[in-house]
């Protein structure tokens, strides 16, 4: 042999040595748990014998030796199908530890270690003896066998033994002669390569035997750079086939698409493999784990057939392993606490893989004890993760998320299992580093769940492809939200300035806008002059931002090419790609994009951000949206923009008159008219010009559409000043708000002006009065709080209002005991939100029985899920007056 | 006698040469993708045939006064470990074959804006080879 050969089959060696330890450690968990299966056990001695046969033929003494004790340890277990027990299989794991080590650093091995001898002397009788114990079995082979086998061994000079390879390979027959040994090895020689075996083999054990050869990684990943090429030039054929009329050509470029497609596809699931490979090793892992914290671990795998890219793969075994051992170590109680709290005492952790929507969902759940904010919280104090002021605000989820947070290990307080100086937030760089995402839930004494969401492979990735100018740009889709288009001439669409960056209000919430040619500095500041925006909404670590380009083309998988070093400072791109045409695209890296553009500086101040954080700041500081118009009155009118539904213009010919009511035909019926001048005793809009369009704000109101008729609509602003109330007791007037510092507008309450005008029934009357009742309500927006308010209080409800649901448990926790019949909560607040704020009453069993109803604007089916799962008895809608006091008489049992 | 084999080739009407050996291959001008935000030197990413080569200007990179005429110009595809360049140039030379007695080192007084590329120079009969050292190029590119 070549030194090339010797050393390519050292290699194969050792990965074959790596993966049947792997086997044999596997087999052994599944041995001691369940029931003996013949196939089972037959494997595991065909393993340990190859491991034997091998390392001795690669001059490996040492290896063949602990393989050939646990192999005679194991004769009883086979011939007489007894059970494995703990401390036998204990024995069998530490030697295939010692194994492991040596293969880790081979020249002990080779060198004749003393050191290594003697752990040798250590393990071999141990494994002997627990074995004999076990199985009452009547071999010695303890003092025979281990000092003849070291006297021969270290006779050698070291490279005599690896040069006498053909010598090495009679081995075992030599230790047959030396005694004892001699029976058990006859006995097991010949069944080992029975053929028949593989015939009959089944189940689990028979993919040990699937027919597979070795590539090098290096080969798939030319062969996958390839099929790109290949796809690239079938791109091309499709291209040129589309001019051409020749039917025959035609049918060749439809095979060759067929072909191809089946061949990227093909080569692309080389590359996976089963995640079952890493999730296996976890057996070993919270075994011992279990053992070494006295805990009783059940580990439970779903899924282990899923496949990934094996890149993939590799990266998330770190991360994985890390969770696992938290798990263990941090989630799941000891058997004594565990029956304390009315749990089992044998813990569970699971372990979850399953696709979804193009990746690859890794579900960790333990049913243990949760993680406890109050810890989290002194800890991140302590580490000055956060200051005390911060703490304050943080809410539940909140909380959780900081152990996300950089430096937030903890590693100093806690045993050797998982605290190595690795926190989570390196599980989840490591997660992000190849595209995935990391999620936690966690519930005290329920236990804990991380959810990784990682893509199916790396080297081809679903992507939206985008334009600025000339050049294209791929961004990646894990990353994707949404896209918007925005048209400033549209009505109602507007995109702010906030210091002199841009946002557009997204469903109330600002997002920061990035305009992608500003950012690529292509040419200066865009922004200003664009009309329509194509917005594309990417989220990242916590910061969403939207991305302004000039179009957005089409979706495509694309294969990523990694960039020079040295173009990998600048930060904004991950990678390039090959498009259909031929041409280079570069792929956007959003993270890099935001911190770039400083979209991060949004945050920079503020130590650790979720999105959810800085939505409500920013609603807290831009409180109320208002809809500006113009009447035939001096001076600028408003109403909050929450109640607007629709900004319509009619022409005057279609409006219809019926009695006093003027209306027009909307959407196949017919909306009420309400003249705002003429409401408010100015002149009405003048009528005389049958030409002119009127501009009317429709209104939803108990599920009917109101048309409000104004002058001229202006704009849409918002105002953080409250509404000043002395203009209150007007007819159909609100207050007034002052903007800009000077600006004074006069808010207009459109749902009253409309009950007036409309003269809507006032169910409430029809309802009895409350007497003598206390509501506790907390909402965050002050339009709300006076609306509601104003609801319960003419229903005879005295309301008792708190700012966020932090602040209301506290007004109910100093509260006489009674004090309040029902609470009304909004569901998005600052600093507790309504859930959470709702899951605190509804388990503290001194308030337990109080009524809960939620408003909200997050009216879906999920969010309604969610609150009734939360404790909420009614689960309603904003501004739906009559619903709530239905609720009210309904919970309260007043009719 | 030991030799080296030189691709040649112009820029600003001197001649450079890189070895051989380094060279992948030499074609006309391709389509280009620019990379926003790097630096001039960087003239862009080249597709060639599935793998993406950087195209850095010579012109830019040694620092000498751009011409007008852009079109036309040549890329020298060199490999170097995992770095896959193609250097703009002007115009493309032969392939000499040196002899190793004719390479000095780089003198002094050569303009340092080139000089840090260049490994020395060829005394030809009636020119000189300033022998640019691609592995140069790439540190620079990387610092």
């Amino acid at each position: 042999m070549t030194k090339f050969d010797t050393e390519s089959a050292l290699g194969e060696f050792f990965s074959e040595c790596e993966e049947i330890l792997q086997r044999i450690s596997s087999l052994l968990t599944k041995l001691e748990s369940q029931e003996l299966s013949v196939d089972a056990i037959d494997s595991l001695y065909r393993d340990v014998h190859t491991l034997k046969g091998s390392s001795q033929l690669f001059g490996f003494q040492r290896i063949g030796l602990i393989a050939h004790a646990i192999e005679a340890s194991l004769e009883p277990v086979r011939k007489n199908k007894a059970k494995l027990d703990r401390n036998f299989v204990d024995q069998v794991f530490k030697s295939l530890d010692l194994i492991d080590r040596i293969l880790k650093n081979p020249q002990r091995d080779l060198e004749n270690d003393p050191t290594l001898h003697e752990e040798l002397l250590e393990i071999v009788p141990k494994l002997i003896s627990v074995s004999n114990k076990r199985f009452g079995t009547e071999f010695e082979l303890t003092h025979s066998m281990v000092p003849n086998e070291e006297t021969k061994v270290s006779n050698l000079p070291p490279q005599a033994e690896k040069r006498e390879v053909p010598k090495i390979l009679k081995t075992p027959k030599d230790i047959n002669v030396v005694g004892p040994m001699n029976q058990i090895h006859v006995d097991h020689q010949e069944p080992i390569f029975k053929p028949k075996q593989d015939r009959v083999s089944g189940g689990d054990e028979q993919q040990l035997e699937s027919s597979t050869i070795r590539v090098q990684v290096s080969l798939l990943d030319k062969l996958m750079n390839l099929v790109g090429e290949m796809v690239l030039a079938r791109n091309q054929v499709l291209q040129f086939a589309r001019t051409s009329e020749n039917n025959e050509f035609l049918n060749l470029t439809q095979r060759l698409d067929l072909v191809t497609t089946e061949l990227q596809d093909s080569v692309m699931r080389t590359r996976m493999q089963p995640i079952g490979a890493v999730f296996t090793k976890f057996q070993r892992v919270v075994r011992d784990l279990s053992r070494e914290l006295g805990k009783d671990i059940e580990l439970v795998i779903e899924g282990a057939e899923t496949e990934l890219d094996k890149s993939l793969l590799e990266a998330i075994k770190d991360p994985l392993t890390h969770i696992v051992r938290n798990s263990c170590d941090h989630g799941i109680e000891t058997p004594e606490e565990r029956k304390k709290k009315g749990k089992n005492p044998s813990g569970i952790l699971s372990l979850k893989a399953f696709h979804e929507g193009g990746h690859v969902i890794i579900e960790i759940r333990d049913n243990g004890r949760g993680l406890d904010p109050k810890k989290l919280l002194a800890k991140a104090l302590e580490k000055r993760i956060i200051s005390p002021e911060k703490a304050e605000t943080l809410s539940q989820t909140e909380i959780q998320q900081l152990i996300f947070a950089p430096g937030f290990s903890t590693a100093d307080q806690v045993s050797n299992v998982s605290g190595r100086g690795v926190g989570m937030d390196v599980v989840k760089t490591n997660v992000e580093r190849v595209g995935g995402m990391i999620d936690l839930t966690s519930q005290t004494d329920q236990g804990t769940q991380l959810r990784l969401i990682i893509p199916l492979t790396l080297a081809i990735v679903p992507a939206m492809i985008v334009r600025m100018q000339k050049d294209f740009f791929a961004i990646p889709q894990v990353k994707l939200q949404e896209l918007i288009r925005i048209d400033l001439e549209e009505n109602g669409k507007k995109i702010d300035k906030l210091q002199g960056q841009y946002v557009y209000r997204l469903r109330g919430e600002l997002l920061p806008l990035i305009d992608l040619s500003d950012l690529l500095k292509t040419k200066p500041k865009n922004s200003a002059g664009r009309i329509i925006f194509n917005i594309v909404v990417l989220k990242t670590e916590g910061h969403i931002y939207g991305l302004v380009v000039d179009e957005i083309c089409d979706t495509a998988d694309i294969v990523v090419k990694p960039l020079p070093q040295f173009l990998k400072k600048i930060d904004v791109f991950s990678g390039a790609t090959i498009m259909g045409d031929g041409s280079v695209a570069l792929i956007l890296d959003i993270q890099g994009v935001a911190i770039h553009s400083g979209a991060h500086k949004m945050n920079q101040n503020k130590d650790l951000k979720s999105q959810s954080d800085e939505n409500a700041k920013i609603r807290l500081e831009n409180k109320t949206e208002y809809l500006f118009f113009k009447l035939a009155h001096s001076g600028t009118f408003s109403i909050p923009l929450i109640l607007v539904h629709r900004l319509e213009e009619f022409g005057m010919e279609e409006m219809e008159v019926s009695g006093n009511e003027k209306m027009v035909k909307y959407r196949g019926s017919l909306l009420p008219l309400i003249d705002l001048n003429q409401y408010l005793g100015h002149k009405p809009v003048a009528s005389t010009d049958d030409n002119r369009k009127i501009s009317v704000i429709v209104v939803s109101k108990h599920n009917r559409f109101f048309g409000l008729v104004v002058n001229e609509i202006l704009d849409v602003l918002s105002s953080d000043s409250e509404v000043t109330q002395q203009l209150k007791d007007m007819k159909g007037i609100l207050g007034t708000i002052i903007f800009n510092e000077k600006q004074v507008v006069t808010v207009l309450d459109a749902l009253g002006i409309i009950d007036d005008a409309m003269g809507v029934p006032h169910e409430i009357k029809k309802l009895k009065k409350f007497i003598n009742t206390r509501v506790l309500f907390a909402e965050d927006t002050i339009f709300f709080v006076r609306q509601v308010k104003k609801v319960l209080e003419a229903a005879g409800i005295e309301v008792d209002h708190a700012e966020n649901g932090q602040l209301a448990l506290e007004k109910l926790k100093s509260s006489a005991p009674g004090t309040y019949k029902l609470i009304v909560s909004d569901i998005e607040m600052p600093k507790m939100n309504g859930y959470e704020f709702a899951k605190a009453v509804k388990t503290d069993p001194a308030y337990k029985n109080i009524p809960m109803i939620a408003l909200t604007t997050r009216f879906n089916e999920r969010d309604q899920k969610l609150g009734f799962d939360s404790g909420f008895n009614k689960y309603l809608e904003k501004l739906k007056s009559d619903e709530l006091l239905e609720a009210l008489h309904e919970l309260l049992g007043v009719r | 006698m030991s030799t080296n084999q030189f691709s040649t080739f112009l820029v600003d009407d001197r001649l450079y040469g890189v070895n051989i050996r380094v060279v992948q291959e030499i074609t006309k001008s391709m389509t280009v993708t620019e990379v926003p935000l790097a630096p001039l030197h960087i003239k862009g990413l080249i597709n060639l045939r599935g793998q993406i080569a950087t195209a850095v200007g010579l012109r830019e990179l040694f620092e000498i006064q751009p011409t007008d005429k852009e079109n036309g110009k040549i890329n020298v595809v060199c490999k170097s470990e995992a770095y896959l360049l193609s250097l703009v140039v002007d115009e493309v030379g032969d392939v000499l074959e040196l002899e190793d007695v004719l390479f000095e080192h780089t003198p002094e007084t050569v303009s340092p804006g080139v000089s840090r590329f260049m490994s020395g120079v060829y005394k030809l009969p009636n020119n000189l080879l300033s022998v640019i050292d691609i592995q140069k190029i790439i540190d620079f590119l990387n610092v």
